[in-house]
């Protein structure tokens, strides 16, 4: 989240797209409530189907699954047109005012520069256009007709409402009403906020689709502000600490970019992931990269990395350059038998992953599997699944007993950044241990199965620090100072990242989390539960990151003046007489300096300084497009381009692509409140378990009719990749939308359920009730997250 | 109002108002009479293992087992309200179904064979090193060093600590593994 | 669910008083006689201020309001105790006798004023303690108001955000926890951290220790190693219903005796100063 939590009480109107906040994370409902009741806030929901919180909305939308970009295309060019946008805000604190190269271009679905054989995009089409110093010429009286902003207008006036309601399916009055309540944050003093969740991430199209919700925000000028910001709604308790750790391929501690075979030595790596700018206002802070990749090094290297040997850079195991290693492709390379080993810490894929018979099948592939978890997970049984003899199955498995989050002691990171410590209540049962344990007592057997060694590729691993304290139970509190970091001359804890150095002499696990646990203590752990602004800050309960921000890019909550916009919502305001800001919470600017030149670069983490309206990194385009789903019943009426061009495509055995007319209805997966993620930490649970014991699938009454299908019937649901038997739930929730004189159906299911555990989700032992067995190998086209969220399906009767 | 600074009024063995009541004739329920059996809990904080939002939870242990789970009032986002997962993570602490012993499937086999964790420790790490060793790559087509390992994947976990998931990035890193990814992804 | 957190419970609240009284009633686990005694002495002080509410008392100062309430309490609590000192009887007169200070004195808890009120009167220390502070409660609930937004756990207030006294117990409400902490001098409530020992304000939850009887979980008692001191506790949603605290605390003296056993003394006991309480505002 830009925002957090508790924020969402100062909102004036509150768009819950792509997420059933209600249902799935209740708690954001005791602050959006309350910003109902005390300043008469507006709650928005777009959903395909009427949840629950639809029900506690004060509109809502129905929307065809997948065509998001053009309902928030749709509220663009409403703001455009409505002249709701705040202009002051767009020419200063965005790119809106840049002038795009003349090379730019759109037609027919497809921007400059693409390379239909590569399907890839030549980026250098969308480049800035440059003035004699190499900084990017701007308009900010926004005229210019190569401006980002002209280039936005230009892009969306195709997605009129009438457009809009005939290809999302959405009535068009419905449309208007949710536009015109949230376009009408565009106000000064007014904000809108944006939660979103997978709804708006499970598709090919879906890091467009927060691109939207990001234009959208920039130019009703909501970002930076009280109430306002992109908010996604994260659904593991720290799923933002382990994005955080990168516990993925492309990524190193901090956001930073894994280094590949390109870039096989430092320097060379460094220069091509620090960002540069000739633009002397622009604070573009991730030109600091070298510290904190240097600290980096040093906290896994520790005295080994120096100078001498570029810090121990050359033991950090580098992915080929352009090959993609995610979730998808992993189990891919794992079907054809490429892979041998899988280790997995508390993650269930035989449930949770795309396309899971399929993923179940390229477990067979693997010599040997350990999974650590606290329960017997479908994936740690996937050799005696439904449908499987153990006999064809020679991989060997080792499920190591784990301890629960009240077994043991350590920080997590809620959504809004916010790193809470937590302590153990009581010790694992039996003889479960720590995840950490688990991890200390493998590396230890390790490095003493290699001690000795001088190959070269086995130095980096003999050369790993890992110095916890004593025993196989690392201290958490070690940890956490490595990951803050130290001064090395010193040997004290930094207290910040901005003590970081490039020269060895810090050490930092990851720089985004330096400043929580320094010389003052372990501030995570701090509750304090004071809120001095009002604005439900909470500046001294735990920490969060970067450097304790509660909220950011906050120079944008006031004008280039420093006056805030809103005078009631106003973390900041600058006093002339005494030149120093009166703060409320972290700046996100250089406060030492004029207000001025800090309103020049409101987006220090961006190398232009501003908010891109116009994103030019992303590999669809600087501008969300809409391109229907990877399975879809309907063409592409925008453009020519039927599907997303940059998309990868997968190995179609066992992934096939199904077509409208084998699969005619429209699918989606969800959760419910009851249950979590892949099931294991709610199905085993008595209570939970009793609330909800089985799967089932909602569609419409008129389906149902069409069908003849009663309420507690059982179905089946097949897609191109599987089958599953489910019971029907009749219900009004889902509605059939209307698209040129058609009739298209949707249908759903939670997708929670397995084929192991104290309830599967049905009666029968012999069968597997996960929804993602239907689900398809297909992913986003920047960060491959697979389209969970719409697929084909047919839907018969069981006799 | 006089809140005197002199000797407030002491007794020794009873508060004051038991002496009172004591002195009005009632018979008080004493521990001395009839020995009073009593239980003693710990009460320690911690967040909620479900979703993202980060709700607060008080836990009640007796004797090293967790009895109570209850929403940390004083926690600024909950306020002391739990949902219906929150509410029911002592079944998390207390379930039969919880792993407790390490449990080894043979290939080909139908069932788990419990193990110790000596064992399982020593035969894992060897398998990590043999995938590890046979799918090594120093070099990339193009002579470029990679120093990584083909044949090891990784995934996990978004529900593990800070710290863990550190030392978890990191070990990967360590033994040189690029098949990495967890749930943030998915 | 809550939107805000809950406001602190005036004092004499009859409803609340109403189910907690019906609730042990039901509980058998206290002497019948003694809920008849909470009974009357909540009666007593419900009229009493309710006289301070009406006004028939124009504006009298403590001492005055000593000399008023005194006796009526005292005959209260006289015709329900089983063996009454007769001494109660002629509270009106004794304190007439020793003089307003000292009056005031003894109701405030000062050993030597109460010694003479006790030589006065021939009636033990701790039941004129007792009979006197129930009778300036109401005067104080009405004299002193709460400053601030008492709902917030903080600022930290070891004393009372009213008249500056010390906390007898707390009520952990309905229903989600929120504590709130109890004046013994005026009854007044005060929101407080539910994970800082009310004596002292420490966090450190590996310090405090949780006492009880099992089966009897809604009344507990919290011992904290730092301070050395104990709070007792009523919890509302364990007990299914609101907690009075005068009547909870005099229903729970078992758990008062049970942690001085283990060496604590009482969260308003003055003691040595506690860590990090602060100064009292009167003197």
């Amino acid at each position: 989240m830009t925002n957090h939590w508790v924020d969402l009480k100062n909102t004036d109107c509150a768009l819950i797209m792509g997420s059933n906040a209600a249902e799935n994370h209740p708690m954001s409902f005791k602050w959006l409530l309350q910003a109902r009741d005390t300043r008469g806030a507006k709650i928005l929901n777009v959903d395909p189907r009427f949840t629950r919180t639809s029900q506690v909305s004060d509109l809502y939308a129905p929307i065809r699954p997948g065509t998001d970009i053009v309902f928030l295309g749709g509220m663009v060019n409403y703001a455009l047109e409505n002249n709701l946008y705040f202009r002051e805000y767009v020419a200063e604190y965005t790119n809106g005012s840049f002038i795009i190269s003349s090379q730019y271009g759109f037609s027919d679905g497809l921007f400059a520069g693409y390379d239909e054989v590569k399907r890839a995009y030549d980026k250098t089409k969308w480049a800035y256009e440059l003035d004699g110093k190499g900084v990017p010429r701007r308009d900010k009286t926004l005229s210019h007709p190569r401006c980002a902003f002209q280039l936005l207008k230009k892009h969306y006036e195709r997605y009129d409402a009438d457009t809009v309601s005939r290809i999302t399916g959405c009535p068009k009055d419905k449309f208007l009403d949710i536009a015109a309540a949230f376009c009408a944050t565009g106000a000064k003093n007014k904000t809108g906020t944006i939660l979103y969740a997978m709804g708006t991430t499970q598709h090919t199209v879906g890091t467009q689709n927060v691109r939207a919700f990001s234009v959208l925000q920039m130019l009703l000028g909501n970002i930076g502000r009280p109430g306002g910001g992109i908010n996604a709604l994260r659904g593991e308790s720290n799923v933002q600490g382990s994005t955080d750790a990168a516990l993925l391929y492309h990524l190193l501690p901090g956001y930073l970019a894994v280094p590949t075979s390109d870039t096989p030595a430092l320097a060379g790596w460094l220069d091509k992931i620090t960002p540069k700018t000739n633009d002397a206002d622009s604070v573009n802070y991730w030109k600091n990269t070298p510290k904190f990749a240097v600290s980096l090094l040093k906290a896994w290297y520790g005295d080994a990395a120096t100078a001498g040997n570029e810090f121990g850079f050359c033991w950090l195991p580098k992915p080929q350059a352009g090959k993609n290693y995610s979730h998808i492709s992993m189990f891919e390379d794992m079907y054809a038998g490429k892979l041998k080993g899988l280790i997995l810490l508390g993650q269930n894929p035989a449930v949770a992953g795309p396309n899971a018979g399929k993923e179940r099948k390229a477990l067979a592939k693997l010599d040997w599997m350990v999974a650590v978890d606290l329960w017997e997970t479908d994936t740690s049984v996937f050799w005696k699944a439904p449908g499987v003899d153990p006999k064809d199955i020679s991989t060997e498995v080792f499920l190591l007993p784990a301890a629960a989050s009240v077994e043991k002691e350590g920080s997590i990171s809620n959504s809004g950044r916010w790193m809470q410590w937590r302590y153990a209540a009581a010790p694992p049962p039996g003889e479960a241990r720590t995840d950490a344990a688990v991890l200390d007592l493998i590396l230890t057997k390790l490095k003493s199965l290699y001690a000795g060694s001088t190959d070269p590729k086995d130095q980096g691993l003999l050369n790993l620090t890992w110095n916890y304290g004593s025993g196989h139970e690392p201290d958490p509190h070690l940890v956490a100072k490595e990951i803050n970091g130290y001064d090395l001359s010193t040997g004290k804890m930094l207290a910040n990242f901005t003590k970081l150095l490039d020269n060895g002499t810090t050490s930092c696990g990851n720089w985004l989390y330096s400043g929580s646990y320094t010389e003052d203590g372990n501030m995570a752990a701090r509750r304090d539960p004071s809120d001095p602004s009002s604005l439900g800050l909470f500046p001294k309960w735990s920490w969060c990151w970067p450097v304790n921000r509660r909220i950011i890019y906050n120079r944008c909550s006031c004008d280039p003046s420093g006056q805030p916009w809103d005078p009631d919502r106003a973390p900041f305001r600058y006093d002339a007489s005494t030149q120093a800001w009166v703060s409320y919470d972290v700046p996100d600017f250089v406060a030492t300096v004029p207000p001025q030149k800090s309103a020049a670069s409101p987006f220090i983490m961006r190398v232009e300084g501003v908010a891109c309206m116009f994103g030019n990194t992303l590999n669809e385009g600087p501008f969300p497009e809409h391109y229907e789903p990877y399975e879809s019943p309907l063409t592409n009426v925008m453009s020519g381009q039927q599907i997303n061009p940059v998309v990868q495509f997968w190995g179609e055995a066992d992934n096939a692509r199904g077509t409208p007319e084998q699969f005619p209805y429209i699918a989606t997966t969800y959760r419910v409140t009851e249950h979590w993620q892949a099931g294991a930490m709610t199905r085993n649970l008595p209570w939970l378990a009793e609330l909800m014991p089985e799967v089932f699938v909602e569609l419409s009454p008129q389906l149902a009719q069409e069908k003849g299908i009663s309420n507690g019937d059982t179905v089946k649901l097949v897609s191109a990749r599987g089958e599953i038997d489910v019971k029907a739930c009749v219900t009004p929730r889902f509605q059939p939308f209307q698209i040129d004189g058609k009739t298209y159906h949707v249908v759903g299911m939670p997708w929670h359920f397995g084929f192991n555990g104290y309830v599967t989700g049905g009666p029968s032992k012999d069968k597997s009730y996960a929804a993602n067995q239907l689900t398809a190998h297909i992913g986003d086209g920047n960060t491959t997250i697979p389209e969970y969220k719409v697929f084909l399906c047919d839907v018969r009767k069981v006799t | 109002m006089k809140l005197s600074r002199r000797t407030f009024l002491k007794l020794s063995g009873m508060t004051v108002t038991a002496a009172a009541l004591t002195g009005l004739g009632f018979k008080v329920k004493s521990a001395a009479a009839a020995p009073l059996r009593t239980a003693s809990a710990k009460e320690t904080t911690t967040i909620c293992p479900y979703c993202g939002v980060g709700c607060g939870i008080i836990c009640h242990a007796e004797g090293g087992k967790i009895i109570n789970c209850e929403g940390d009032p004083d926690h600024p986002i909950n306020l002391g309200s739990l949902c219906s997962k929150g509410s029911a993570l002592s079944q998390v602490a207390n379930n039969d179904l919880r792993l407790r012993r390490v449990k080894y499937r043979a290939p080909g086999s139908d069932r788990w064979e419990e193990k110790t964790w000596d064992w399982a420790v020593s035969e894992i790490a060897n398998r990590i090193k043999k995938t590890r060793d046979e799918s090594f790559v120093t070099t990339d087509a193009g002579g470029a060093l990679v120093n990584r390992t083909e044949g090891l994947a990784c995934l996990g976990g978004a529900s593990l600590d800070n710290e863990e998931c550190y030392l978890y990035s990191k070990f990967v890193r360590g033994l040189g593994v690029v098949y990495l990814d967890h749930q943030a992804r998915i | 669910m809550l939107t805000e957190r809950p406001a602190p419970r005036e004092p004499y609240a009859r409803e609340a008083f109403g189910e907690a009284i019906a609730r042990c009633r039901r509980g058998h686990e206290s002497d019948p006689g003694l809920l008849d005694l909470a009974s009357a002495l909540f009666g007593v002080q419900a009229a009493l201020s309710g006289d301070l509410e009406s006004d028939t008392c124009g504006d009298l100062g403590a001492a005055d309001w000593l000399q008023r309430a005194a006796p009526a309490v005292a005959a209260a609590v006289a015709a329900s105790s089983p063996s009454a000192p007769a001494g109660l009887r002629g509270i009106a007169a004794s304190l007439r006798q020793v003089g307003a200070d000292t009056a005031l004195a003894a109701a405030g808890g000062d050993g030597e004023a109460l010694t003479a009120l006790s030589a006065e009167t021939g009636v033990d220390e701790p039941v004129l303690y007792f009979v006197l502070r129930n009778a300036m409660q109401p005067f104080y609930a009405k004299t002193y108001r709460p400053e601030g937004d008492v709902s917030l756990p903080y600022p930290m207030r070891q004393t009372c955000p009213a008249c500056g006294g010390r906390p007898f117990m707390a009520r952990h409400a309905l229903p989600d926890g929120h504590r709130f902490l109890c004046c013994a001098a005026c009854g007044h409530e005060w929101a407080y951290p539910r994970m800082a020992c009310p004596a002292c304000g420490q966090t450190d939850h590996k310090r405090v220790e949780v006492m009880y009887l099992p089966g009897s979980e809604g009344h507990r008692v919290y011992l904290c190693s730092a301070c050395g001191r104990y709070t007792k506790a009523a919890d509302e949603r364990l007990l299914g219903g609101s907690a009075y605290l005068p009547l909870e605390d005099l229903v729970t003296v078992h758990l008062d005796e049970l942690a001085r056993k283990r060496g604590y003394i009482p969260v308003n006991d003055k003691g040595p100063a506690p860590q990090g309480a602060e100064q009292e505002r009167f003197h």
